[in-house]
């Protein structure tokens, strides 16, 4: 009975998800509020505003529509300054489908591809934010066997690319692909580091030049969230990663 | 243990890949839509305030050399010493070759900082606007764009303050990187220093 509940639940949302695709981008509220992050910011927690994310992270027959309309962040139009040599590499594989989300974009791509929706990308707090839900909780972090679930994901290869967004079940938000799908990309990701306090004159640790730090943050059983955290810390804004995507806040 | 196994893998690999995006080479020439080249910081068209209230852009910049950094007014602890360490860079230099530099100190501070206020700054430290150009952008937004193509990393911290890298990128009067360093000292790191004066000698020898 519970299952055929939720079977219900799953096809419903992904009903909507299609409906969504047709009538332009769903963005969900988030009441935001007072949390516990895994970046601490002189206090263990944070205050994150009410927003709106992007319930499903951009796709390529998204994308595509931008760069149709903004040919200048095209790969054969961008300039390196903005775009690493990876940008867009994959774009035009036919393997993968429309529906997927669009990855090896740089920082500078998805912010453009944000403003063009009358959005911007979400900070890094929202992004924790929202992440930190399952199905029914909206903060199901200290639950072992959820954090289980999400290494589970990270843990299966993906042959060929990420598949169609919308596939895993909506968190309680409302929000989808948060994990098991790709990383993304967040406003403040160069704002991401650890110790950092420039009167530590040539003692300062950012994660960049020491992943291992990781481990001595905030919620350190949480190995998902750290590891979005290092790989983020690491980029450059001109950065692609063939995993890395985006999704927009408002 | 399978899983620690895993997420020491899920690691390296969070860490190699970007590692691999950093060292790809710049391919330069693909439709530029200016004359600048494809790496240049000229094309941040990020709008800027200086301490006299002129507005520009880094393509303004064309010195032989030009220092940017970041900073805000309200740091009493490492600004002061990046202030100085450019201060110190600038007087080291022959007398006839600092014309062909010029030091551009960014806020991460937008609304705090003002044109004012950066005047007032500049003139605590002794600094004349023909060398040390004072600027603000016109919000966190556009803050952060330049701080990201510098590679520059902030963030706000409780209390006002902000917690950041103090880098400082030396450019050609192209826009082109051609040295940075992350290291704050009084007198300035010998190697950017070196590469500072290599770079005006090499433009004199032109």
């Amino acid at each position: 009975m519970k299952t055929a509940r939720r079977l219900a639940a799953i096809v419903l949302a992904l009903c909507a998800g299609a409906v969504g695709a047709a009538d332009g981008p769903v963005y969900v509220p988030i009441a935001g509020g007072v949390f516990r992050t895994a970046l601490p910011n002189g206090a263990d927690t944070v205050t994150v505003d009410a927003y709106q994310l992007r319930r499903l992270p951009v796709t390529r027959a998204e994308f595509a529509a931008f760069l149709a309309q903004h040919p200048e962040w095209r790969r054969e139009n961008v300039a390196r300054v903005f775009a690493a040599k990876g940008y867009l590499a994959d774009f035009e594989s036919r393997e993968t489908p429309a529906a997927a989300p669009v990855t090896g974009v740089s920082w500078y791509g998805a912010r453009a591809y944000c403003e063009s929706e009358g959005a911007r990308l979400p900070s890094w707090y929202e992004w924790e934010f929202a992440a930190a839900a399952d199905a029914r909780r909206r903060d199901a972090r200290d639950d072992p066997a959820w954090r289980e679930q999400i290494l589970a994901w990270y843990a299966t290869p993906t042959h060929g690319g990420p598949g169609a967004v919308g596939a895993h079940e909506a968190n309680a938000w409302g929000v989808q692909d948060m994990h098991g799908l790709i990383w993304e990309w967040v406003d403040d990701f160069n704002g991401l580091f650890v110790t950092v306090d420039s009167r530590s004159q040539g003692e300062e640790k950012t994660l960049e030049t020491c992943g291992a730090a990781a481990l001595s943050l905030g919620d350190r059983e949480n190995y998902a969230v750290l590891m979005r955290i290092a790989l983020l810390a690491s980029l450059d804004a001109r950065d692609t990663v063939g995993s890395m995507g985006f999704r927009c806040a408002k | 243990m399978k899983t620690t196994r895993w997420i020491v893998a899920a690691l390296v690999a969070a860490m190699l890949q970007p590692l691999s995006a950093a060292v790809a080479t710049p391919v330069a020439g693909v439709t530029a839509t200016s004359a600048l080249p494809e790496d240049s910081l000229q094309r941040i068209s990020i709008p800027l305030t200086d301490q006299q209230g002129n507005r520009f852009t880094l393509a303004d910049e064309q010195r032989p050399a030009t220092i940017v950094t970041m900073f805000y007014g309200d740091c009493h602890s490492a600004c002061p010493i990046a202030i100085e360490s450019m201060k110190r860079l600038v007087d080291d230099l022959p007398a006839n070759r600092r014309t062909g530099l010029r030091v551009v100190l960014i806020s991460l501070n937008p609304g705090v900082d003002t044109p004012e206020s950066l005047a007032h700054l500049a003139m605590m430290h002794g600094l004349p606007p023909e060398q040390f150009r004072f600027a603000v952008a016109g919000s966190d937004r556009d803050t952060r764009e330049i701080a990201a193509a510098l590679g520059v990393r902030y963030r706000r911290a409780a209390g006002g303050e902000i917690n950041h890298s103090t880098r400082f990128v030396l450019l050609d009067d192209k826009g082109r990187v051609v040295s940075a360093t992350d290291k704050s000292s009084v007198p300035p790191e010998p190697a950017f220093m070196a590469s500072v004066t290599a770079q005006l000698g090499h433009v004199a020898a032109r």
